[in-house]
């Protein structure tokens, strides 16, 4: 370790200004606090800290999405070898979903990477750790035969668009994840929505299974009819154990809830994520799904009446509840306007699904939504926040 | 009486507190002023390197009112004047020497003293170099001679884990503190506000008279004399208060009775640099070594005078604050860790559960200066606003202040900051958050 130590003090002048290397200092920096805590000591009159920081933050994010990404994986495989009746031991599942997540996973870290890094060298800032999460993340909201160049233009747009322009982690408005998901799904409809792009099969050319459909869950909510959707999700032989378990087709991590759970788990537990968030997004979407199963009749769509388990497991709702909704810069700030925003997510979300019959997905565009509402939300919370401290000092 | 609960706060776990007893420290080699410490002055000097002084005698003026004087906690000889960038006067050294000899400005009984009209009164601690222990709020400033403040407030409360026992400091001194009351009452046609701990059994607090008496509890933060003021009676610009802690005051009536500077002041010296932490009877603006004492354990250390969480950096070479009631020790924390933001975490301090040692609740912590991590934009919300004593959402203000919108600042309190330093502590961004508010506050004070 002292090893490491002076190799990296021999190299840093050459790093600093006036070296040769100036303008790759925020690349030095980078590897070298990777690899060595800044020896950096606090200046001010505050002379000792906390030691949480943006590194340790971001490692915590990407511990709570393993298990989405790891049950992904081999659920991906799981999926495909199923449609074509294979063997579905779980190290068969594993390889196959490996060989087309871990490409997806790599190209959106090196093209998202390298564009923080242009973007840190341009601007000469260090370069920032929210990169860790969002290139995990954007990859697990993508259904697995996705074309990785799409990947790639995917998580440039939501670097550059979603997050750099507004200058860099901290100052965006809009989740970069969801922005890149969100560009991918208008630019190429046909590659991230409809019924053929779920599993890693072609149901023109493979021969599969008798009965094998590509729909999702909640694609067949969508289509079924009045007061029919869990009958229809039966006979498609989705069971809710299925859903809560993940054995179901959809975007890579999104189709386990339990996978999510345990995420929760550990973004609650160390205090990061925030409860009010999951929780009246839970509370929003039990609300709208209840009210419109009352309004539903005999001449509504299925999906009206989908119960509202159905709905919390159904169409990547966990996962954006606990990893998307949450990202502390694009939701609302104050405590008082989490809770507003969190149902504003969880409601729309079930709107979107239940009564716009082009989008059966609901979640992303709830979000990107609410991220553009949580300004104005923080803004009144803000103004009672004022209104407080003036009754305060008045009564004193 | 009223009892006040400061619900939000933290007490830093810091290791090598002092035990409460008083032992009386060695004379020090040099005692010294710092200007930099008085919030807004302006300073002229008085005296030049060589001049002999007594106890008393002034080393340096306000420009803005003369009338406002510093005087020398120390008899000697001045030592060549500390300047720094631009001429600013950082620091005016005495070099004790011999028999100290003092100012005379004649004795009063206590009789006398509270026989003195206002004018009088405000006259003498004026002349004597007493009145900078008068501080007012908002801005934390010096008061105004010529103001009226709307109350006055003494703050008989240890602010730290290592400042003195309130309780130990005024055994035995019952009637100064009784006349250092009386006196103040002449100061303001408001009330007079007496802030002790809860549990708090000082006789000379107990039996005050003349004030209203406030209790609290709560964390440390319920000891500090801003965070009380704020939560008895929030002043505004247009109507300030006054404040002074219970050692200023008793220096305060017993230089008045005596008709000369009574300097001592009890400290309390500790911090994880500390080898034998220990709470000492020295002077206002003490050298940092007659208080350490040498006990320091071996390596590179910080001198802070003040609280850990908003104190002064001073050299060892340094002296104790003119307001400081603790001096502490902590090891600079320039040591690396290989993938240190991967580990499990034990034996680290967070406000977060994001280590393992959040789930083993420890003891003492040895802290040292280490930053924690790298600047970065704000990211995590919330975790300021949890601990702010005076209800503040720091964040918020704090980029109120950077867009420089006075109005939002106003109305998020930024005035009523106490400058704890907890916001700073405990943000992960690494933004000195407490500094940014402070800048604010500077920018108001300027626009007037």
């Amino acid at each position: 370790m002292k090893f490491l130590e002076k190799l990296f003090d021999k190299a840093r002048p050459k790093f600093e200004k006036g070296g040769p290397f100036e303008r790759l200092y925020p690349l030095f920096e980078a590897k070298e606090t990777f690899l060595l805590s800044p020896a950096t000591v606090t200046t001010g009159r505050t002379h000792v800290r906390d030691c949480l920081d943006m590194k340790r933050l971001m490692s915590i994010v990407v511990l709570a999405l393993l298990p989405c990404f790891l049950f992904g994986t081999y659920n991906v495989g799981f999926q495909a070898l199923s449609a074509f009746g294979l063997p579905t031991d779980w190290l068969s599942c594993v390889r196959v979903g490996a060989k087309s997540v871990l490409p997806i996973i790599l190209v959106s870290y090196a093209v998202g990477g390298l564009w923080e890094v242009l973007f840190a060298l341009v601007r000469r800032h260090e370069i920032n750790e929210g990169f860790f999460v969002t290139g995990l993340l954007f990859p697990l909201t993508l259904p697995p035969s996705i074309p990785l160049w799409m990947v790639a233009a995917g998580v440039s747009f939501g670097v550059i668009l979603g997050k750099e322009v507004f200058g860099g982690t901290g100052m965006n408005i809009l989740n970069p994840a969801l922005t890149a998901r969100a560009f991918v799904f208008f630019a190429y409809p046909a590659h991230i929505s409809g019924d053929k792009v779920w599993s890693l099969v072609d149901a023109s050319k493979d021969k599969l299974v008798d009965g094998f459909s590509g729909a999702t869950p909640l694609g067949v909510a969508a289509i079924s009819a009045s007061g029919a959707a869990p009958e229809a999700l039966i006979s498609a032989g989705f069971t809710l154990r299925d859903a809560f378990l993940g054995f179901i087709p959809g975007s890579i991590g999104e189709t386990s809830a339990l996978a999510c759970l345990i995420g929760a788990a550990v973004l609650l537990l160390s205090g990061i994520g925030s409860w009010r968030i999951m929780l009246s997004m839970v509370l929003g979407a039990v609300g709208m799904s209840t009210l419109l199963g009352v309004v539903s009749g005999p001449e509504s769509a299925g999906i009206l009446a989908l119960p509202v388990s159905w709905h919390l497991l159904l169409g990547g709702f966990m996962f954006g509840a606990v990893f998307m909704a949450t990202d502390p810069v694009s939701a609302a700030h104050t405590k008082k306007g989490q809770y507003v925003y969190g149902l504003l997510i969880g409601t729309m979300t079930i709107l979107v699904r239940a009564v716009n019959p082009a989008y059966p997905e609901g979640v992303m565009l709830a979000i990107l939504f609410a991220n553009v509402f949580a300004p104005l939300i923080d803004y009144v919370f803000t103004q009672f926040h004022f209104k407080t401290r003036a009754a305060r000092r008045a009564r004193a | 009486m009223s009892v006040i609960t400061v619900s939000k706060g933290h007490d830093l776990r810091i290791s090598g507190i002092p035990s409460k007893d008083i032992q009386d420290a060695p004379r020090p080699a040099h005692a010294a002023l710092q200007p930099p410490e008085f919030r807004y002055l302006r300073p002229r000097l008085k005296v030049r390197e060589g001049d002999s002084v007594k106890i008393g005698t002034p080393l340096f003026e306000s420009k803005d009112d003369p009338r406002i004087v510093f005087v020398s906690p120390a008899a000697g000889k001045v030592s060549p004047v500390r300047f720094g960038e631009r001429r600013r006067l950082l620091e005016v050294v005495v070099e004790l020497g011999g028999e100290e000899s003092f100012e005379e400005y004649g004795a009063l009984t206590r009789d006398e003293a509270r026989g003195l009209s206002r004018e009088a009164l405000v006259d003498r601690l004026l002349k004597m170099g007493l009145w900078p222990l008068l501080r007012q709020r908002p801005f934390s400033k010096i008061a105004d001679p010529d103001g009226r403040p709307a109350a006055i407030f003494v703050s008989a409360t240890a602010a730290g884990p290592c400042e003195p026992d309130a309780d130990r400091v005024l055994e035995g001194r019952e009637q100064d503190f009784q006349l250092g009351l009386d006196l103040l009452k002449k100061l303001t046609e408001g009330p007079l506000h007496l802030c002790c701990a809860e549990h708090s059994e000082a006789k000379a607090l107990i039996e005050a008279k003349g004030v209203s008496v406030h209790r609290f509890n709560g964390k440390h933060q319920a000891g500090d004399a801003a965070v009380q003021i704020y939560h008895v009676a929030p002043p505004s610009p247009k109507a300030p208060v006054w404040y002074l802690g219970y050692q200023d005051l008793l220096t305060i009536s017993r230089s008045l009775a005596a008709g000369r500077l009574i300097a001592e002041r009890v400290v309390g010296f500790g911090g994880p640099g500390a080898a034998e932490p220990k709470t000492l009877r020295t002077r206002i603006g003490a050298s940092v070594e007659s208080i350490t004492r040498g006990k320091v354990r071996s390596g590179e250390m910080r001198y802070v005078s003040g609280a850990v969480l908003n104190g002064t950096a001073v050299d060892a070479a340094g002296h104790l604050g003119f307001y400081d009631s603790s001096l502490i020790v902590l090891p600079e924390g320039r040591g690396r860790e290989l993938l240190g933001f991967a580990r499990p975490g034990f034996g680290r301090y967070s406000l977060s559960r994001a280590w393992i040692s959040a789930f083993f609740p420890g003891g003492e912590h040895d802290f040292d200066t280490n930053l924690g991590g790298s600047r970065r934009n704000f990211v995590l919300q919330g975790v300021e606003e949890d601990l702010c004593p005076v209800g503040i959402w720091p964040q918020q203000a704090a980029k109120a202040v950077l867009a420089e919108d006075f109005d939002e600042m106003e109305k998020h309190g930024v005035l009523d900051c106490a400058e704890c330093g907890l916001c700073t502590f405990v943000c992960p961004s690494k933004i000195e958050v407490a500094g940014i508010l402070r800048r604010g506050i500077d920018m108001i004070h300027k626009e007037g």
